[in-house]
């Protein structure tokens, strides 16, 4: 099994900056319920709304949580992408 | 354990279900296969579903609800088995006696038990696991692939989950062995929005309307049912909602706060309350009111709030038959949730956390208990819960249900408290991880310094310090703090206690007080007719090895005997074991080695539920039988089997032993090589543990191979190290380690060829073991002590016992020259029907003239058969012609 320490990446503890993007329409008071994310609906005219969500996220916990909690909203994942990392 | 019974009840919805012809019909023709999955988010209907079909369906079926509560091997397993006995009383009860044992045995020992006893069920039934998605622990899902990977032939799944869980699904696909019902399944159709409605409202529903709603909860039945509620209560539906954007958890919330404030206050009050709780019942909905009323409110009874919710139709399940429990729908239920904590000061959430924490301790409902006084940040509470009920739990040797109540506690509050701590020794000592006893006892110690802690946990500490002093050799330490133990520890605390008598009589024999703590333990026996099988078995039991270790073998037996017969009367298998292992220690001892086999392959059948170091001692002492019974193949068999076992507990202790024996086992064989490869190599572990009575010592097999070395130093290096441990058995008054020690040293002595103390050492040892008939530690050395004792009877010692050795010796010597072979040999010049008359009694050990007469013959004829036979098998003496037909299997091995 390759040594981890000579790769340079994140680990499950690693906060990092997120942005998720699902179909659908969310209000930015939910924020308080989905890690502080800051959220932005759009919408697309004839196609389904779309809203993003971003934010920093303490680690990858948090991020399963804020997945999770998309899920029971019924709101489908489009992407989800990691911007930044601390290092 | 404690089961909840409401987790295996089938929840019950209200009669305003909407049925679904289609899907009922799909559980109806899958439902033979091993798994039917339903995944779909909450509030789907997937539990109403199951349960619909349930209740319909001719087969015997079972519930699970599972929750984070059941998120762990045992407690799974504990409800998953008992979900299946609620059908079938009798199944899985081996694999239920796993539970009890003080650890679970590898998982795929545990995976296969289970299998097989559900494969032992003959009729078809189904088992409802609801709520799989609270299921993290990665050894549950481990241990249910296995059994989708071999589902038993009757036993059928369904899975209720709102995430797919990670077992191997795209394999039973393939394999088709499973069945799936998913959103796109579960979603209303516009049909069935209309139907749905039109049932609730009890008017027509046209439609556009039917197709709107559809559209807009997107078949969420849940959304529906909310729809519906507040269609009720305003009388048509409100247009606003159905034109807007907004996704369905608008509609949700929307709908929820309208139906939430057309509620009475006193009710909304209620609702909001009752949402911290996991279930719920009338008197407990009652406890979180406030005391005098909400503000000059009428007081609402509780009862009639659960009529309401049921007649209404809220989201209200009951949880079993009696309907005295019940539980909100999981959405329903985080719905009012986010309303408390929105509307409410965290002071009133904790005020109701501390109430139902309070509710659940004064009705022996202790994790929840536990859980809602954690929640309302009351870690003291929390901890003198546990505390208050930590006797009674293992008063009922329920030690599980007490490593459930600390895995909820915070590590910093464990640290803390000596009940706490106290329980956590328990815990530990039931898993018999020793080696963890003294760092914990140091800081109960440090905190018991400080504070004043009752005398109660005084004596249990006393206890503690006191048994592992006892393990240690240290006995006069160990019998002061056991006294003070029982001095302390009260009457009512019946396990502490009984745990404390039984080491103080040990370590009473280990002072040399033997006869006060024979006495002792038959008093308490005489007084305790009425006590539980349990603790007459631990008393017998202490007896049983007092006297062992005294070399008292007929006594031991006795008590073992005893207790061996109670623990069967009351399926305590785990005190069987125990009485068992020394019978066979016993038959071991007096060469008696056809007796001790059965026995020790008896306590092997089960290694798991057995005292692990009785499993590893028997593993070495059948392996040891096989190969004296020239059965090398069986005796590598049993090593290997040793071996692994050993490896699999990851302790050194244990593995050190099964290496020791395989060393042994080596030198029994001749292969000398092998066994001083370990010599040199071993990491012998600075062992400072007692010997006891156990057949395999890594420290004494150390000194045999010395001797078998036979070089000056080893002997020399054997002799001295033999006369420590001689000294240190003397003190610890423990004869039969004593026995072998001097056999061996009187074994070295003659290889140094310093007879006359070989002769004394020898004849001491013959003295201890006399009395018992312990015969093997003076087989075990071989040939050498053979001369040694042959010396012995010229000096006429002890004639008796000598000539049981020397005639032990003589057997051993013939089953070495003549080993048993499984393949009937027939002789070239077949013995005669007289002549094996004749034999037969030859094998009783009958003489000339008693065969005479018993064969109407004369002794003269007698001696010509005799002689024949002899020569027919090629032999000089009766002993080596019986022997010699056994092995050639004309004489059955007897």
């Amino acid at each position: 099994m390759q040594e981890t320490f000579n790769w340079k990446g994140i680990k499950l503890e690693t906060p990092a900056t997120y942005r998720i993007v699902v179909q659908g329409c969310l209000d930015q008071s939910w924020s308080d319920r989905l890690a502080g994310m800051a959220i932005v609906s759009q919408s697309k005219g004839k196609d389904a709304p779309v809203t993003t969500l971003t934010g920093r996220l303490r680690d990858q916990a948090e991020l399963s949580g804020v997945l999770n909690s998309l899920y029971e909203l019924h709101l489908p994942i489009l992407k989800v992408e990691m911007l930044e990392r601390d290092e | 354990m404690e089961i909840l019974r409401t987790k295996l009840n089938r929840p019950r919805s209200g009669e305003d279900i909407l049925s679904r012809p289609h899907l009922l019909k799909f559980l109806e023709k899958h439902h033979n296969l091993p798994l039917i999955l339903i995944s779909a988010p909450a509030g789907y209907g997937k539990s109403t579903l199951a349960s619909q079909w349930l209740e319909g369906c001719n087969f015997p079926s079972a519930w699970l609800s599972l929750d984070q509560s059941t998120d762990d091997l045992h407690t799974f397993l504990t409800y998953f088995i008992a979900a299946v006995q609620s059908i079938f009383p009798n199944a899985c009860q081996k694999t239920n006696v796993f539970l009890k044992a003080a650890n679970l045995p590898p998982l795929p020992v545990l995976s296969m038990s289970l299998i097989n006893e559900l494969d032992e069920i003959d009729q078809d039934f189904i088992l409802v696991l609801d709520d799989y998605h609270h299921i993290h622990e990665q050894v549950v899902h481990d241990l249910f692939s296995e059994l989708l990977r071999n589902p038993p032939r009757h036993t059928h799944i369904i899975l209720i989950t709102r995430r797919d869980p990670p077992l191997s699904l795209n394999n039973l696909r393939a394999r088709q062995k499973m069945a799936e019902i998913r959103i796109q399944d579960l979603r209303f159709a516009q049909e069935e929005t209309a139907a749905f409605l039109e049932h609730l409202l009890e008017k027509r529903i046209d439609q556009a309307t039917a197709a709107a709603w559809t559209e807009r909860t997107e078949g969420w039945v849940t959304g529906l049912r909310l729809a519906a509620l507040s269609m009720r209560h305003r009388g048509d539906i409100d247009s606003l909602i159905l034109e807007a954007h907004d996704s369905v958890q608008y509609v949700t919330e929307y709908l929820f706060s309208e139906i939430l404030s057309q509620q009475p206050s006193a009710i909304r009050q209620c609702l909001l309350n009752v949402s911290i709780l996991d279930r719920f019942c009338a008197p407990l909905i009652e406890a979180l009111l406030e005391p005098d009323g909400e503000q000059g409110e009428e007081k609402l009874n509780p009862w009639d709030l659960i009529e309401v919710l049921q007649e209404q139709n809220m989201f209200i399940i009951r949880l079993d038959a009696k309907n005295q429990w019940f539980r909100f729908h999981h959405l329903f239920r985080d719905l009012l949730q986010n309303q408390l904590e929105r509307h409410r000061s965290r002071e009133v959430v904790v005020k109701l956390h501390s109430r139902a924490s309070v509710w659940f301790a004064e009705n022996g409902w202790v994790e929840e208990a536990i859980r809602h006084a954690l929640k309302a940040g009351d870690t003291l509470s929390a901890t003198q819960i546990v505390g208050r009920n930590r006797q009674a739990i293992l008063n009922e040797d329920k030690c599980h249900i007490l490593e459930k109540w600390l895995t909820v506690m915070p590590e910093e509050i464990k640290q803390e408290s000596v009940d706490l701590l106290l329980a956590q020794v328990w815990v530990l000592l039931h898993h018999l991880a020793i080696y963890a006893l003294p760092p914990i006892l140091e800081k109960i110690e440090k905190i018991a310094d400080r504070e004043t802690i009752d005398i109660s946990s005084r004596g249990e500490i006393d206890f503690f310090r006191g048994y592992a002093c006892y393990l240690q050799g240290q006995g006069l330490q160990s019998e002061e703090y056991l006294r003070k133990a029982l001095e302390r520890i009260p009457e009512t605390y019946y396990l502490a206690r009984g745990q404390a008598i039984v080491y103080h009589a040990l370590a009473l024999q280990m002072i040399g007080r033997k006869e006060m703590a024979v006495q002792g333990l038959n008093d308490k026996l005489r007084a305790s007719r009425s006590s539980k099988g349990i603790t007459i078995t631990r008393l017998l039991g202490a007896l049983g090895f007092i006297h062992l270790l005294d070399c008292n073998i007929s006594q031991s037996l006795v008590a073992m005997q005893r207790a061996q017969e109670i623990a069967s009367r009351h399926d305590i298998f785990y005190a069987e074991s125990w009485a068992l292992y020394v019978e066979a220690l016993i038959h071991f001892l007096r060469n008696e080695l056809d007796d001790a086999l059965p026995d020790f392959s008896r306590i092997l059948e089960n290694p798991y539920i057995v005292h692990t170091a009785v499993a590893v001692d028997s593993f070495c002492a059948l392996a040891q039988i096989y190969q004296i019974r020239q059965q090398p193949d069986k005796a590598q068999e049993t090593l290997k089997l040793l071996l692994d076992f050993a490896a699999q507990t990851g302790d050194p202790g244990f593995i050190a032993i099964s290496l020791s024996c395989q060393a042994h086992l080596s030198m029994l064989r001749g292969d000398m090589a092998q066994a001083l490869l370990w010599l040199r190599s071993a990491d012998l572990i600075p062992d400072a543990s007692i010997m006891l009575f156990w057949v395999e010592v890594p420290r004494i097999t150390k000194c045999r191979v010395l001797i078998a070395d036979g070089s000056d130093a080893s002997l020399q290096e054997a002799l001295d190290t033999l006369h420590k441990y001689k000294h240190e058995n003397k003190a610890l008054h423990n004869t039969i380690q004593q026995i072998g020690i001097l056999a061996l040293m009187a074994t070295g002595y003659k290889k140094q060829g310093r007879i006359d103390e070989a002769l004394a050492t020898l004849g001491h040892a013959i003295e201890l073991a006399e009395p018992g008939g312990v015969i093997r530690p003076f087989i075990e050395p071989g040939p050498e002590m053979a001369d040694l004792v042959k010396r012995l009877i010229k000096k006429n010692v002890a004639t008796n016992f000598v000539g049981q050795i020397l005639t032990a010796f003589r057997e051993e010597h013939l089953r070495a020259a003549y080993p048993v072979s499984s393949i009937a040999q027939p002789l070239v010049d077949p013995l005669t029907k007289r002549e094996m008359e004749i034999l037969n009694l030859l094998a009783k050990r009958e003489r000339r003239k008693k065969i005479a007469e018993t064969l109407f013959i004369s002794p003269e004829t007698v001696k010509r058969h005799t002689t024949n036979i002899y020569q027919k098998l090629g032999v000089n003496n009766q002993e080596e012609a019986v022997a010699k037909a056994k092995a050639l299997g004309i004489l059955s091995p007897q």
